[in-house]
């Protein structure tokens, strides 16, 4: 039977000295999904890409890339954009990304190929015989792109991945992650950006001070930690009830409600609809939002700063 | 490997400093050239120009025939004698005192400059020798006094001949070796780490090369560019060496005199090649522990002094290496490299000496190689603060 995992961590634990980092910490990630690595600063997120890419020594467990702990020879397959990141700036731009290729397994030729096509592609052709540090800011981080998925790689880790960059960089990024996945990548995306988790992700690990704390797919957790909300538009006057449902938001036109554990949608909108000087104009329900339920998790625990 | 060599010999710093060193010993030549041409004509020509001298010999060993030419004139009064250089009537007046072996020669002249100045006195001395060898009736006792005598040293150790200043030269070429890498290829290996860890493109080179085979390539690189370096920069020496070696004063080097021990040789090589990877395996420490090139060089300033402290001790290592010192010296891992090489080019190694001191070397290389590389893997992670280093060993 093939194997549809692309990682596979089995109880991975990570100590620096007398300080654990990650304890026993297992999950898994599918072939061809996009996967959600999130969590607090210092929560063990990179710490864990870094000992899922033999770059740390794990303590105790066992880190797997299709099935086996990752070699610098397997590099040709992946691409990895670490949240600290930069590229030689007094390097040309060609120089650099044909360096890079070379160092994931491409041949000389084929690296300048690959380099000068996606140079085009990014509009910064004309620019490859150029300086990096002369470059903009924006330019620097397209051929940071551009490194990171050369050779087309298979897993995809993207480590706070829109850090730094501007609107366009982003969208570009969006565009080629999207692409990628199309074209049957693997990405494990390391983000605070619920957006981008919401658009891209179809499963997450959220990671509160080094433990497990949310793994699944994202409906799932939605339906599981997360409460929907009614959004209603209205004329006259909105009376709370203590049974039905509590007011989270109210101005004079449009109120948030959150219904009470095991009331109905229905019940809320039959209840509202019966009430004198009550006029409904509009009624919706809204699906949870993960940055609520996130600062959930961490509000219980007086971190919601630390996630902020 | 390739990137790291070509990415150094780019830069314009580098060719900068490489051809500094030459242009300035080719400017430095140049100037001995011309000064020793011109410092030889000045010479010849100040022989030959005359001037006027009156002599008052108290001592009565100058020649009394050369008087009779009339071209040196004999005074009976030394106050007349100065008074006739004052007002000009003569170019020098030369006082031979009666004992010239324990008094001094008076000679008073009509200045001509500084330089020009010692003719007087180089005639006076020149004077009274050569009347005092004209007087020997002997004349292989005229020649022995006039030239200097050869003289051949025969030394023997343990029985056998042993061998002179001949044999410091080629043990003594890999302290040279080791202290022009030191000079040459510190920065660039300190740097080398330090700049990859401002750029922050380490942690995606380690996914795809291993710490340990990182290192080793930069240090081949870094060997590569020390060849460069030293190539350029030896050129003008040797181009000098080779067509203007009796113009440049250079010193007169017979290769074929050149004594090759091939213990010693041995030796040699095998503390220059440990210190060389204890010296690269501790810069890579240095360059990977802390954030900034800055930082780096402070650090690698100490670690440069406990290496070349050795050197104020030299004149211990070189003439009683019993010393507690020497010893000491000798055998703590920083200063052992100088130490144990100035010792193997004076020959003053004891067989027991080199055993220990070469397995001190290997064993303080392959761990300083260890921790590099431990270092490297954790503390080019590190990226705005210093690595701690009991986290290497954790």
């Amino acid at each position: 039977m093939e194997n549809t995992k692309i990682v596979s961590v089995k109880n991975f634990q990570m100590r620096f000295g007398e300080k654990t980092i990650i304890e026993d910490l297992s999950f898994e990630v599918e072939k061809g999904e996009v996967f959600g690595l999130l969590g607090s600063n210092g929560s063990g997120k990179t710490t864990t890409i870094r000992a899922l890419l033999d770059i740390y020594q794990p303590t105790a467990g066992e880190l797997l890339i299709d099935g086996k702990r990752f070699l610098p020879e397997m590099s040709g397959s992946l691409g990895y954009l670490p949240e600290e990141r930069g590229l030689y700036k007094k390097e040309t731009v060609l120089d650099t990304m044909v360096y890079f290729g070379q160092l994931k397994g491409l041949r000389r030729k084929e690296a300048k190929e690959w380099a000068e096509k996606y140079l085009e592609r990014v509009e910064l052709i004309d620019s490859a015989g150029q300086v990096l540090g002369k470059l903009s800011g924006g330019q620097q981080q397209k051929v940071q792109l551009g490194v990171t998925i050369m050779n087309d790689p298979k897993l995809l880790i993207l480590d706070e991945p829109t850090k730094g960059f501007d609107p366009v960089n982003r969208r570009l990024m969006m565009d080629i992650i999207q692409e990628l996945v199309a074209k049957g990548s693997t990405v494990i995306l390391v983000t605070h950006q619920m957006e981008e988790v919401e658009k891209l992700c179809t499963r997450l690990l959220l990671l509160k001070d080094g433990k497990r704390r949310l793994y699944g797919s994202v409906p799932e957790i939605k339906r599981q930690y997360g409460k929907n909300s009614i959004i209603v538009e209205y004329a006259g006057s909105l009376k709370p009830n203590d049974i039905l449902f509590t007011i989270i938001n109210n101005t004079s036109q449009s109120a948030e409600l959150a219904p009470k554990d095991g009331v109905a949608v229905d019940e809320i909108f039959s209840y509202l609809g019966a009430q004198d000087g009550l006029k409904v104009s509009g009624f919706h329900v809204e699906q949870a939002k993960l940055d609520d339920i996130f600062v959930q998790i961490y509000r219980k625990e007086g971190k919601e700063d630390v996630y902020a | 490997m390739v990137f790291e060599f070509v990415r150094t010999v780019k830069k314009k710093t580098f060719w900068l400093s490489v051809l500094a060193v030459p242009v300035v010993v080719a400017l430095v030549f140049t100037i001995i050239y011309f000064s020793s041409k011109s410092a030889s004509e000045n010479q010849e020509k100040t022989k030959a120009e005359e001037f006027s001298v009156a002599v008052l010999d108290e001592s009565g060993f100058i020649e009394k025939s050369i008087f009779d030419s009339g071209k040196i004139q004999q005074l009976k009064d030394k106050e007349e004698g100065i008074r006739m250089v004052k007002d000009g009537e003569l170019d020098s007046f030369i006082f031979f005192p009666s004992n010239p072996s324990s008094e001094t020669i008076e000679v008073f002249g009509r200045d001509v400059g500084l330089v020009k100045n010692s003719k007087y006195t180089g005639f006076a001395r020149q004077l009274l020798k050569s009347s005092i060898i004209g007087g020997l009736n002997s004349p292989e006792v005229a020649a022995i006094l006039q030239t200097e005598p050869v003289a051949k040293l025969v030394a023997y150790k343990d029985g056998a001949q042993a061998q002179g200043i001949e044999q410091v030269f080629v043990p003594g070429a890999f302290l040279v070796l080791f202290y022009l890498v030191i000079i040459l290829l510190g920065n660039h290996m300190l740097t080398s780490t330090t700049e990859e860890k401002e750029n922050r493109v380490i942690e995606i080179i380690l996914t795809s090369v291993d710490a340990g085979s990182l290192i080793i390539g930069k240090i081949l690189a870094m060997v590569m560019v020390g060849v460069v370096q030293i190539s350029v920069m030896s050129l003008p020496v040797v181009i000098g060496f080779i067509f203007f070696r009796d113009k440049l004063n250079f010193p007169q080097i017979n290769l074929a005199e050149l004594v090759i021990d091939p213990v010693r040789l041995l030796d040699g090589a095998g503390l220059f090649i440990f210190s060389f990877l204890l010296f690269t395996g501790m810069l890579v420490t240095i360059g990977a522990v802390v954030p900034t090139a800055k930082e780096a060089s402070s650090f690698f300033g100490i670690a440069m002094f406990f290496m070349f402290i050795p050197l104020y001790a030299a004149s211990a290592i070189f003439t009683d290496p019993s010393q507690l010192i020497v010893k000491v010296l000798s055998f703590f891992p920083l200063s052992a490299p100088i130490t144990l090489m100035l010792r193997n080019a004076a020959g003053n190694l004891l067989p027991w000496e080199i055993a220990i001191g070469m397995a001190i070397l290997a064993v303080s290389s392959i761990a300083s190689l260890f921790i590099a590389t431990q270092a490297f893997r954790y503390g080019i992670l590190e990226y705005d603060r210093k690595l701690n280093l009991r986290r290497l060993f954790k």
